[in-house]
Formats: C-alpha cells, sequence, structure tokens
C-alpha cells in the first residue's frame, strides 16, 4: 500500500454563518531566512476540492520553494452545482474572506491561482478587484486550463455530442423558470443533461446542474464566467498555463487570453503549453518550475 | 496541541482515499499507538469535513484521549451519484483502512459508522471478524436502507415512483446489475419533501441505487445481517430523529442479542435529530464511558 504523509493543515475560515474549508501549507522550506512571499490561493474546477488536481499537487511544489499557499473549497465545490448553492457569484465575498485571513496572518502579497473553471473564478474576481489601491495586496494571477468562455465552451461541448437536452432548450427553459431576477428566484430544480460529454448516456457524459447553477456559470448571460470579458480589465501580472492537448478546452483559447490581456494593455502576461492533456497530469513538476520561476522572478528581486 | 495528517491510499481495487488522521501529541510512540482509535465511515454525500458527527465529533473525543481515522471512502462526495459508489464495494475500503492502521501498530481499533456509515460498518463487521476490531459504533443505522428509502418516497408521492425507479433499474442493468456496464444517472423529486425544489430531491445511478437502496440491495438491509456481527456494538440514534423510526436501534439490537452478542448496548441520545452532535455532551458521554470499559 502507497502511504504519503501529507503537512498541509486543515483549517476553516469563519465567513458569516458558515465557513469555508481550506488546507493551509506553510512551507518549511525558508526555516533559515524568512518565508518567500508571495502566498498563493488555489481554487479548485468544476465539482472539485482542494484535495484534487493542482490545487492538491501544487503547494508541496511551491513549498519546496519556499512559497506557502492555501487551497480552498469555495461554494462551488463538489456537489454545490446539483444542489443549487454553488453560484459562481457568490465566490467573490468567499476570496475576498480568504485574504483578509491571509493578511491577519501577516502576509501582504497575494497570488490567486485556480483551474479550469477555477481559472474563470481567479479572473472574474481580480477583474471585480481590480483597483490596486483598494486592493494592494492582490499582487497576481495564475489561470490553468482556464476556458476563454465557459458558456461558450459548455455550449460547443454540448452541441457536438447532442445532449439531450440542447443547449438552447435548458436557456429557454431557465429563463421561463427563473424570470424574472434569476439571483433572486426562490424557485429552483436540477437537471440533468445526458450526452454533454460524450456519445454515450453513461454517468461520465451526464452533467448536472440547477437552473439558477447553470445560469450563473454556463449559461448565455453568464459574463462572470466568460474569461475573456474579464481578462481585459486585470491590469496586475497574469499567467497562463495549459496542456497542448487539452481536449476539453481549445489550447487556442490560452493564447486568446493572453492576446486579449495584452490588447488590453496588461505589460506582464505570459503563456505557457504542456506537453499534456487538461488535468495537466504528468506534468506536475514542469507546471510547478514554470510558477516558480514566474513568481521568483516578479518578487524575489 | 493536536497533529492532524492528510493521508492517501489505495485499495486493493486501486481506488485513492483520502482520510485525516487525528492524533494526540505524544512523545511516546508506545502510547499513542495504545491510544484508542476510532475509524470513521461517514454518511450520504459525505466526508470527513461533512457538518455534524464527521466533523465535531473526532475533535471533541480526541480531548479525552481517543485518536481517530476519518477515511472518504468511495461513496463520499458524489460517489453514489457519479456510480463509483457502489455499497458492496465498500469492503475494500474499510479493509484497506484497517489494513494500514494495524500496519502503523495501532492495537485498539474501534469503528464508528454514522448513518449510511452506519449501514457500511454493520454490513462489512457482518462478513469480517476482525479481531483487531475492539468495537463498533453504529450511530443511526437505519433497519433497512431500500425499506426506508421506499417508505419515504411512497410518502411525498416521489417522481419516479420507488417501483418505476426498480423497473427501469432491473431493465438497464440486466443481466447482472455489478457486472453490467451500462448505467445512468436519474433524479428522483420529492424523494425528501413535497416540491420540486433542489432541497427535496435525491440523485443516483440505478447501478449505486441498486445495491444501497434496491429491493435486492440485501446488504444495505442491516436487520438481515446484524446478527452475525460478533464484535460489541454501541448502537447511537438521537431521540429526536426525523430519519430513523424510533425503534430502529432498539430492534437491531434485539436482533444481535437473539444471535448470542450480549456485548450491546442502545443509546438514545436526548435533544438530538439524526446527527447526535446536537447534543455534544450525551454522545461524548456514551462513547467514551462505553470505550472506557472495553480498553
Amino acid at each position: 500500500m502507497k502511504v504519503k504523509f501529507m503537512e498541509q493543515e486543515l483549517i476553516s475560515i469563519p465567513f458569516g454563518k458558515s465557513k469555508i474549508d481550506a488546507l493551509f501549507y506553510h512551507t518549511t522550506a525558508q526555516s533559515d531566512q524568512s518565508e518567500k512571499e508571495p502566498i498563493v490561493i488555489h481554487v479548485h474546477g468544476f465539482l472539485g476540492n482542494f484535495l484534487d488536481g493542482s490545487q492538491r499537487f501544487l503547494p508541496p511544489i511551491l513549498a519546496k520553494a519556499g512559497y506557502s499557499s492555501l487551497a480552498i473549497n469555495t461554494r462551488m465545490a463538489n456537489f454545490s452545482l446539483f444542489f443549487g448553492f454553488g453560484i459562481l457569484e457568490d465566490t467573490v465575498p468567499q476570496i475576498d474572506t480568504a485574504i483578509v485571513f491571509l493578511k491577519e496572518l501577516g502576509y501582504k502579497k497575494i497570488i490567486l491561482s485556480g483551474y479550469s473553471l477555477g481559472g474563470c473564478i481567479v479572473l472574474r474576481y481580480a477583474a471585480l478587484r481590480n483597483d490596486p489601491s483598494s486592493y494592494p495586496s492582490l499582487k497576481g494571477v495564475i489561470a490553468l486550463a482556464t476556458p476563454r468562455s465557459m458558456p461558450d465552451s459548455i455550449r460547443r461541448r454540448w452541441d457536438r455530442w447532442k445532449s439531450e437536452p440542447s443547449y438552447e432548450e435548458v436557456y429557454k427553459r431557465a429563463k421561463e423558470f427563473l424570470k424574472p431576477a434569476p439571483y433572486n428566484a426562490s424557485e429552483d430544480r436540477t437537471i440533468l443533461i445526458y450526452k454533454a460529454r460524450g456519445d454515450t448516456y453513461r454517468p461520465e457524459h451526464t452533467e448536472i446542474y440547477t437552473y439558477k447553477t447553470w445560469w450563473f456559470l454556463a449559461g448565455p448571460e453568464a459574463d462572470g464566467a466568460t474569461a475573456y470579458k474579464q481578462i481585459e480589465k486585470i491590469k496586475i501580472p497574469i499567467l497562463l498555463t495549459q496542456g497542448w492537448h487539452d481536449d476539453v478546452i481549445d489550447p487556442i483559447e490560452t493564447f486568446e487570453l493572453a492576446q486579449i490581456s495584452l490588447d488590453a494593455g496588461n505589460k506582464d502576461v505570459s503563456a505557457f503549453y504542456l506537453n499534456t492533456g487538461h488535468a495537466l497530469e504528468m506534468k506536475e513538476d514542469e507546471l510547478g518550475d514554470i510558477i516558480i520561476k514566474w513568481l521568483d522572478r516578479r518578487f524575489q528581486k | 496541541m493536536i497533529r492532524k495528517n492528510l493521508i492517501s491510499f489505495q485499495t486493493k481495487d486501486s481506488f485513492q482515499l483520502d482520510a485525516l488522521l487525528l492524533l494526540s501529541s505524544s512523545d511516546n510512540k508506545e502510547d499513542i499507538l495504545n491510544t484508542p482509535i476510532i475509524l470513521y465511515i461517514h454518511g450520504v454525500l459525505g466526508h470527513f469535513l461533512a457538518r455534524g458527527t464527521p466533523r465535531l465529533l473526532p475533535q471533541a473525543l480526541l480531548e479525552h484521549g481517543i485518536n481517530s481515522f476519518s477515511v472518504n471512502t468511495r461513496m463520499a462526495f458524489m460517489g453514489q451519484i457519479m456510480g463509483v459508489g457502489i455499497f458492496d464495494d465498500i469492503i475494500n475500503d474499510i479493509d484497506a483502512s484497517l489494513d494500514l492502521l494495524k500496519k502503523e501498530g495501532f492495537s485498539k481499533i474501534f469503528i464508528l459508522g454514522y448513518s449510511l456509515g452506519a449501514n457500511l460498518v454493520a454490513y462489512y463487521a457482518s462478513k469480517k471478524s476482525d479481531p483487531c476490531i475492539h468495537g463498533l459504533i453504529l450511530e443511526g443505522c437505519a433497519f433497512s436502507l431500500p425499506e426506508a428509502q421506499k417508505k419515504r418516497w411512497d410518502k411525498w408521492n416521489s417522481e419516479p415512483s420507488y417501483d418505476e425507479v426498480y423497473r427501469k433499474a432491473k431493465e438497464i442493468l440486466e443481466p447482472d446489475p455489478y457486472k453490467s456496464s451500462k448505467d445512468q444517472i436519474f433524479i428522483v423529486y420529492r424523494a425528501w419533501g413535497p416540491t420540486f425544489n433542489p432541497f427535496h430531491i435525491e440523485i443516483f445511478t440505478y447501478k449505486t441505487w441498486w445495491f444501497m437502496r434496491g429491493p435486492e440491495a440485501h446488504n444495505a438491509i442491516a436487520y438481515k445481517l446484524i446478527s452475525k456481527i460478533k464484535a460489541p456494538i454501541l448502537f447511537l440514534q438521537g431521540e429526536n430523529d426525523d430519519i430513523l423510526e424510533p425503534w430502529e436501534s432498539k430492534e437491531l439490537a434485539n436482533l444481535v442479542r437473539e444471535a448470542g452478542n450480549s456485548n450491546v448496548t442502545v443509546k438514545y441520545i436526548p435533544k438530538a435529530m439524526h446527527d447526535c452532535m446536537e447534543n455534544p455532551d450525551e454522545i461524548i458521554k456514551a462513547i467514551v464511558d462505553w470505550i472506557s470499559q472495553l480498553t
């Protein structure tokens, strides 16, 4: 049996009447000197949490280089999309709270990193908090395998596989169901989309939402999940990375996001491709090296 | 000072599990290994951070010198929704968890199952009588998961009905539900209450439902297998349990006793519903007293 003892500390950050669960990885690599800043906040992808993917494998790699991490479970974690409480816009005050928590611990420089849907979340956040005089601690954004637009990406995928129901059908029903104000609608309904990710009715090809969670993540009016509309508002350093063989999001999307950001006047935009797929599998160390160099060059002068 | 460790390990069928190990701090390894440790198994859609018992009890018992190992099984999070959470396969998860604890040298191992977890633990212990298990704590163990669900769905006029789901499941999974390569997610509206809102639905795949809630889910019918358990058992149930009937723990205990296992205790926790951590003082006292009698 392969046993791996992790050193992260599980914490709960108070958030109103609720809490934000997080894994705090405090580096010990710099014990003979002061800890490096910035600290990195990691945000999971679709149906994810801090136990999986890049938010699990990156913190130990970054810690070896002297960077601490906080991997958080947002409102979008796990199955929240299925039961109606995973509204993308509601992650913004959660990230605010995580940042305040880190500042209270003494951190002054913070990087937001998100994987896939998490990339959309951190870009949305950074676009809304793009005034350095009000949010001086936010120093950069890392978006991994991030779609140019989550709604467009989902629509293309559903069209490709001839989903049941179709994107248009779901949109029509959601509009009808959630009118006049989707965010405040008191009624909601869980829906299944068969053949959303492949050509069978099997579970791995099925997606589940409520009309409300779909509206704010995948609907044509979900501006918060439309990364290209967010990235042009961000002026702090941005690092984009994607697998060249990503079969979920077209690799061109990272290039396009970078171009939009450059065209909007951001002087510090970097984009890298790795020879892997959407989950960045088997390239964990390479990805870690890219991020560490990106951090070192900007913050360790 | 408390030591918390996040641990990842694999089952023999190559399923990756995560677990949280909580140990009271001691420099003496022998002391740690001789301290009682509880292996926790979560409930429906649960995990080791889920509210109530899974999240709060391990920490609370640590203050009484009882360590914990809380495992996210294959039924954690979306296991039952995405098709990987097959009730019968949990035996591999508990095996791997116990193997890990034994390999580390823990000598006083107890298992606590909460809600669905209690039924999983009852199933496990009915199949395996490992002498390393000092006792079982079954909190909110259903007399029969299939029958409880049928009754609930009938009560709320679920859509589809229990019988409709059964028919469809048979059709999709035939001839061998376990080996069937076909499976499909389905939603049952009005499963928990009278509305179509998300908080009243249930979601399964036909296969996960078949082995957890279908009429042929024999391993989820506790009253059929509980009499095979030879280890000491503490049944816990909230006095105001809103999911189980008040008699369920008592009747299960009677079946165990009738089969010759006299080391059975039933404790109804006052001022608690399905989650006994609604009355932390009482549940902690019940567990601490019971474990101290056995160690």
